[in-house]
């Protein structure tokens, strides 16, 4: 079980390999012009080194958001590389992916920080009602003590 | 300003002669609601208390005696605190052997009227044990005399060797017992024989001596040796004097003397070996020498009756098989004990017993009388500690019964029940036990020894009000209750009380609950001082409270209660068994919710790092998960166009 882990990750690898080739072989303008907006995303699977890589894949998803309707448009226009190229020279094209992307990215950095700060601010407020209640009780029963923490 | 009263109606006056009793401190006294004749007021020795027949003897008149008329607690004329028992003036002064009775004299106004005293006293079941002549009073020449106080010291413990049975005389004077009507027929005896000679016989021997040569010669015997008497008084005499109680004559027969001679009884002398046993340098020709002899030196003595060597002497010198049998007897019967002393103070107490059924208990080396053991423990300090010691061991090691069963005689049978109760009292635990709870016990006029109460307290009724006057004073420190009253009042109290005393010292407001029962019971009235001393020194057990709300409500509404002096509604207030059941709950609760905190606060502490990475794990989730809802949303809008 364990020699059969890296087969499989090695086989993805693999298949991730052949389906970008067969991409650039059959669908060379698709290929280009994903590979233009999405590569915020790929240079956040570089830089992401933690498990799981989470904050690369949002950047991913969030970009392939704005790269969908592109690519679609790609395909009506016969899918070609200079059409790829053509709609790359365009602002409204490029710009709003990387931005989305870009987005995806603040999002994983933000909502963990918010997410953090609040569940500490609960905690004190938790914190600060058991002490409340404790300090009362030990006045009205004369209990002895210490107060973790106090 | 005029000492406190005693008695609530008797004030002494020290401006008259007081009566001079002999042995104790007497005042001339009147009576505030008829100052006429005037009185005589003996107070009370410490450590010597009045007989428990005071009270009795108050109700009951005996002829040709003194009797008490009251007695309470005063102030003597130096102002020192007492307790006082008041009585007639004597009619004149004491008798003084210096002048030779003759006989009709003698019998007339000294015997028939303090046999008549005897008598009225037997049918009570009463003793005087205190006739002797500087206790006998008479107005003037040709008056019949009037006994003395007979019920103010411990009996005959004022009475000199002479006058006492040798087996009386060897005792301490403490240890003398009650004795028997027999004693004082003895004492009223010598007495005579003083007034008849006009002079002491045996002057100026020590008390030993005198006693030796009345065991050795029987005390007729002795105490005539040489002397010219009537024939009368002689046959009386001889009577009187004899060695057994059994055999001398009782009061009612002494009235008519006559009778007495025509009922005379021929005495045998104890039967007298051929041949002296020898113990150390001394010898013994008699049983009743032999048992002297073992008493005088237990330890050789023992030694002596373990070898066997007594027996064989009983058997075949002294030719009596019974007695011999009967020695081997409780030799054989007596239980070993670990202790060889105590095995050996046993073995040596009922074997003197056998030996010598007449005499007194003997325990290491100490006589007495089982009935003088009330009186011994009441003297306290006054007598050497190895004499209390040794009394104390034998109520506590069943030797009374023991004694009583080895000396074989009729009497005794009550006194070996009671002992087992002394043993009970002496072994209860706590401050109204051990020998105090059994001094005061046997002594129901022993006065309190506490220093607590101002003033002197024998009656349960007298302690209040003199703990009262005490309260607020410089003792008033600690509680108003010490070892000295928890004994006292176990002992005086009713059994409700004596429980009450036997659980101090003790927690949750034992003693409180004490004194709130005393004052009703009493019917005290209030008693704000004492209230105040018990709130003072924490007596209502208010830190056993655990709840400080409810602590301090109890401690205004007590302070209030203290205040109008009412014991027993503070006792009350803190007895409830279910609300201090439900404050020991209500703890319990409050301790199990501190400890959940506690442990919640140590989480909380302990949590936070995991707590964080959570939050942060979490964060990414959702950015990835808007990402894909972005994501699918644009392929759902590219697919409908």
């Amino acid at each position: 079980m364990k020699a059969a882990a890296p087969m499989r990750g090695g086989s993805w690898l693999w298949v991730q390999g052949l389906l970008c080739g067969a991409l650039l072989a059959f669908a060379t303008g698709s290929a280009v012009l994903l590979g233009m907006l999405l590569a915020p995303a790929g240079l956040a699977f570089l830089m992401d080194g933690s498990p799981g890589k989470r904050m690369a894949r949002s950047v991913l998803f969030a970009g392939l958001a704005f790269a969908i309707g592109p690519v679609c448009g790609l395909w009506g226009e016969g899918g070609t590389v200079e059409a790829a190229l053509g709609r790359l020279g365009q602002p409204s094209v490029l710009l709003p992916a990387w931005l989305a992307a870009a987005c995806g990215w603040a999002l994983c950095e933000l909502l963990p920080a918010v997410l953090v700060a609040g569940g500490r601010w609960t905690t004190s407020l938790r914190e600060a009602a058991l002490r409340a209640e404790l300090a009362a009780l030990r006045e009205e029963w004369d209990l002895e003590g210490s107060d973790p923490g106090a | 300003m005029a000492a406190p009263a005693i008695a609530r109606h008797y004030q002494l006056d020290p401006t008259r002669p007081g009566p001079g009793f002999a042995g104790v401190r007497s005042f001339a006294a009147f009576d505030q609601r008829d100052p006429g004749p005037t009185l005589a007021a003996i107070a009370a020795e410490p450590g010597r208390p009045p007989r428990r027949l005071l009270a009795a003897a108050r109700e009951r008149m005996v002829p040709h005696t003194l009797p008490p008329l009251d007695f309470g607690p005063g102030q003597d004329p130096a102002g020192a605190e007492g307790w006082f028992m008041l009585c007639p003036m004597p009619p004149g002064p004491a008798l003084a052997p210096g002048e030779a009775w003759r006989e009709p004299e003698l019998i007339a106004q000294v015997l028939i009227p303090v046999a008549e005293a005897l008598d009225a006293m037997a049918a009570e079941g009463w003793t005087h044990r205190a006739i002797r002549p500087d206790n006998l009073f008479r107005a003037r020449a040709g008056e019949p005399v009037t006994t003395g106080p007979f019920w103010a010291l411990p009996p005959a413990v004022g009475q000199p060797a002479l006058f006492e049975p040798p087996y009386v005389a060897v005792c301490p004077p403490e240890a003398r017992g009650e004795g028997s009507i027999a004693d004082d027929i003895y004492a009223l005896g010598v007495t005579l024989l003083v007034l008849a000679l006009g002079r002491l016989p045996l002057a100026g021997l020590p008390d030993a001596q005198i006693i030796e040569r009345k065991i050795a010669l029987g005390s007729f015997a002795a105490l005539t040796e040489g002397a010219v008497l009537p024939s009368l008084l002689v046959d009386l005499l001889r009577g009187m004097l004899a060695e057994d109680p059994e055999h001398r004559p009782a009061p009612s027969l002494l009235l008519d003397p006559r009778e007495v001679r025509s009922r005379r009884l021929a005495l045998r002398p104890p039967a007298r070996a051929q041949r002296p046993f020898e113990l150390g340098s001394r010898q013994a020709w008699t049983a009743r020498e032999v048992a002297q002899l073992v008493a005088a030196d237990p330890d050789r003595g023992v030694a002596a009756l373990r070898s066997g060597a007594v027996q064989h002497w009983v058997r075949r010198t002294l030719g009596d098989p019974l007695l011999a049998a009967r020695m081997e007897e409780v030799g054989r019967g007596t239980e070993w004990t670990e202790d060889a002393g105590l095995f050996g103070a046993m073995l040596a107490m009922r074997w003197i017993a056998v030996l010598d059924p007449l005499g007194p208990m003997r325990w290491r080396g100490v006589a007495l009388w089982p009935d003088g053991i009330g009186p011994v423990l009441a003297a306290g300090d006054l007598l050497s500690p190895e004499v209390t010691e040794a009394v104390v061991e034998a109520v506590e090691r069943d030797a009374v019964p023991a004694w009583v069963a080895a000396r074989g005689r009729r009497e005794g049978g009550a006194v070996a029940l009671e002992a087992r109760e002394w043993r009970r009292l002496l072994a209860v635990r706590g401050w109204a036990g051990g020998r105090r709870r059994l001094a005061y016990a046997l002594n129901p006029f022993l006065a309190c020894a506490s220093r607590l109460p101002s003033g002197a307290v024998v009656r349960l009724g007298e302690l209040l009000p003199a703990l009262e006057r005490a309260a607020g004073g410089a003792s008033a420190g600690g509680p108003p209750a010490d070892a000295e009253i928890a004994a006292f009042l176990a002992a005086r109290g009713d059994p409700v009380i004596a429980a009450d005393a036997e659980r101090l010292p003790g927690r949750d407001a034992a003693m409180l609950m004490l004194f709130g029962r005393l004052q009703s019971r009493l019917q005290a009235g209030k008693l704000p001082g004492i209230a105040g001393w018990l709130l003072a020194s924490g007596a209502a057990g208010l830190e056993r409270w655990a709840n400080r709300r409810t602590r301090e409500t109890l401690r205004a509404r007590l302070a209030s209660l203290a205040e109008a002096g009412d014991i027993g509604a503070m006792a009350a207030l803190v007895e409830p068994d279910a609300a201090r059941e439900a404050d020991r709950q209500g703890r319990q609760q409050a301790a199990a919710r501190v400890a959940a905190i506690e442990a919640a606060l140590a989480g909380l502490e302990g949590e936070a790092g995991a707590r964080a990475e959570a939050a942060s794990a979490l964060g990414l989730e959702i950015a990835g998960a808007l990402g894909m809802i972005a994501c699918c949303a644009a392929a759902l809008a590219a697919l409908l166009g």
